[in-house]
């Protein structure tokens, strides 16, 4: 019995080496700009997971249904998501995560909070998020 | 700048409006109602500053915001770029939002030019725009065609991150162009010349790839990044031995890129030895 489970621990050992050693070896490749100055470099995986975030967001029924009904079609949204910088992103997603329903594919989001982070979206750039709920539509 | 386009704005569309004011300006033509179906929010009945930037980059355009201060936006405008703001025409506590367009300023007089609306030229006293300007936190924004010099109001880092959202975007001939203005202003930025590298690469201008990565590593010796692309360029043009002591200092800075270098190292040693 020792003697098998040693066994199946070392096979397994090899044969999870020996795959790591495959994911190891990196082909030729150009770096990409955004991950290639130091600076830019340090936030990359962030800014990777914040659009996979955002378009996982943006996939949604419930979320394409609520953009619907606001007037954009889910494919307008993604592209509008591309159209992003990475910072822009980082701050969009970091809004995402902070609404009350969550903004992973586990919570439930209420109809609201779809407006609620797009109001937001905006405040927070503007820094304007006390006076938003008194927003009415521009007249001119 | 009396020659300043003008696109009256319809109902609820000031953004489109403005948005296509300012490209027109740059030299860059699109229609208001275009524009509506890529920044206009029906829901909101208006368009989203971040819509707003987004929908310039999907034009082609270099889209960034200024510093939100009022020197920064004259000089901006006297350097020759219209600048959209947005302004809170209503009150801090019940606004009413509004896209328009600086084109001009007269300092003796304290007065601000714009196309706003339904009005081509509107004149505001100084005081009075600044405070309207001043409740949406003075968000203003330029558009530059790619291959233009980037405008002094906008800072390098904010240039180089609208650059990349083109480069994004997959618009290589706009972020190429843009990338490369930005290396004249800035000659020794490591993110905009490495850009300028990537994109001619990726439109089959290695010889541009090579020129541009070649003053990359010649501003930083030691960016791993840098001599790793330059190296992979070399090999691709046929240079094999300067590609290969290329990629030997990008793996000896042993970087955040030393992974990618060997590969490309491995990919010049066998093709050297690989039968003609």
């Amino acid at each position: 019995m020792f003697q098998s489970v040693k066994k199946f621990v070392a096979i397994t050992l090899i044969a999870t080496t020996t795959h790591l050693g495959f994911v190891g070896a990196v082909q030729a490749a150009m770096v990409e700009t955004g991950a290639a100055a130091p600076a830019t470099a340090s936030r990359q995986a962030a800014v990777e997971a914040a659009r996979t975030r955002l378009a996982t967001f943006l996939e949604r029924t419930d979320v394409t249904e609520r953009l619907g009904a606001m007037g954009i079609r889910a494919d307008e949204a993604r592209a509008r998501a591309d159209a992003l910088s990475d910072n822009e992103v980082l701050a969009a997603s970091d809004r995402l995560e902070q609404m009350p329903a969550g903004g992973d594919a586990l919570g439930a989001i209420i109809g609201a909070a779809l407006l609620v982070f797009i109001v937001l979206l905006i405040t927070d750039i503007l820094g304007l998020t006390k006076v938003f709920s008194f927003t009415k539509p521009m007249k001119r | 700048m009396t020659d300043t386009p003008y696109f009256p704005q319809t109902e609820h569309h000031c953004g489109p409006a403005a948005l296509a004011t300012v490209l027109a300006r740059a030299g860059m033509t699109a229609s208001p109602e275009d524009l509506a179906s890529r920044v206009y929010l029906p829901a909101r009945k208006g368009s989203l500053p971040l819509d707003m930037l987004g929908g310039a980059r999907r034009e082609g355009a270099v889209a960034a915001t200024i510093s939100p201060d009022l020197d920064t936006l004259l000089s901006t405008v006297r350097d020759g770029h219209p600048v959209v703001v947005l302004q809170n025409l209503g009150l801090s506590w019940y606004p009413v939002w509004h896209y328009a367009v600086v084109v001009g300023h007269d300092l003796d007089r304290r007065e601000v030019v714009l196309r706003s609306g339904t009005t081509k030229r509107e004149v505001l006293p100084l005081r009075t725009f600044d405070l309207t300007w001043a409740r949406s936190g003075r968000w203003a924004m330029v558009v530059i065609q790619p291959g233009t010099s980037p405008p002094s109001g906008v800072p390098r880092d904010a240039y180089a991150e609208a650059t990349l959202a083109l480069e994004r975007l997959r618009l290589m001939r706009e972020a190429y162009a843009a990338y490369s203005a930005g290396v004249v202003r800035w000659p020794d930025d490591l993110q905009l010349a490495i850009g300028a590298g990537n994109t001619a690469y990726s439109l089959g201008d290695l010889a541009a790839a090579e020129s541009a990565l070649r003053s990359a590593v010649a501003h930083h010796p030691a960016a791993d990044a840098a001599l790793n692309n330059l190296a992979h360029v070399l090999m691709e043009r046929g240079a094999l031995d300067e590609a290969e002591t290329t990629a030997l200092r990008a793996v000896a800075v042993g970087g955040a890129q030393k992974a990618t270098a060997v590969g490309t190292l491995d990919e010049i040693r066998s093709r050297r030895t690989a039968p003609r």
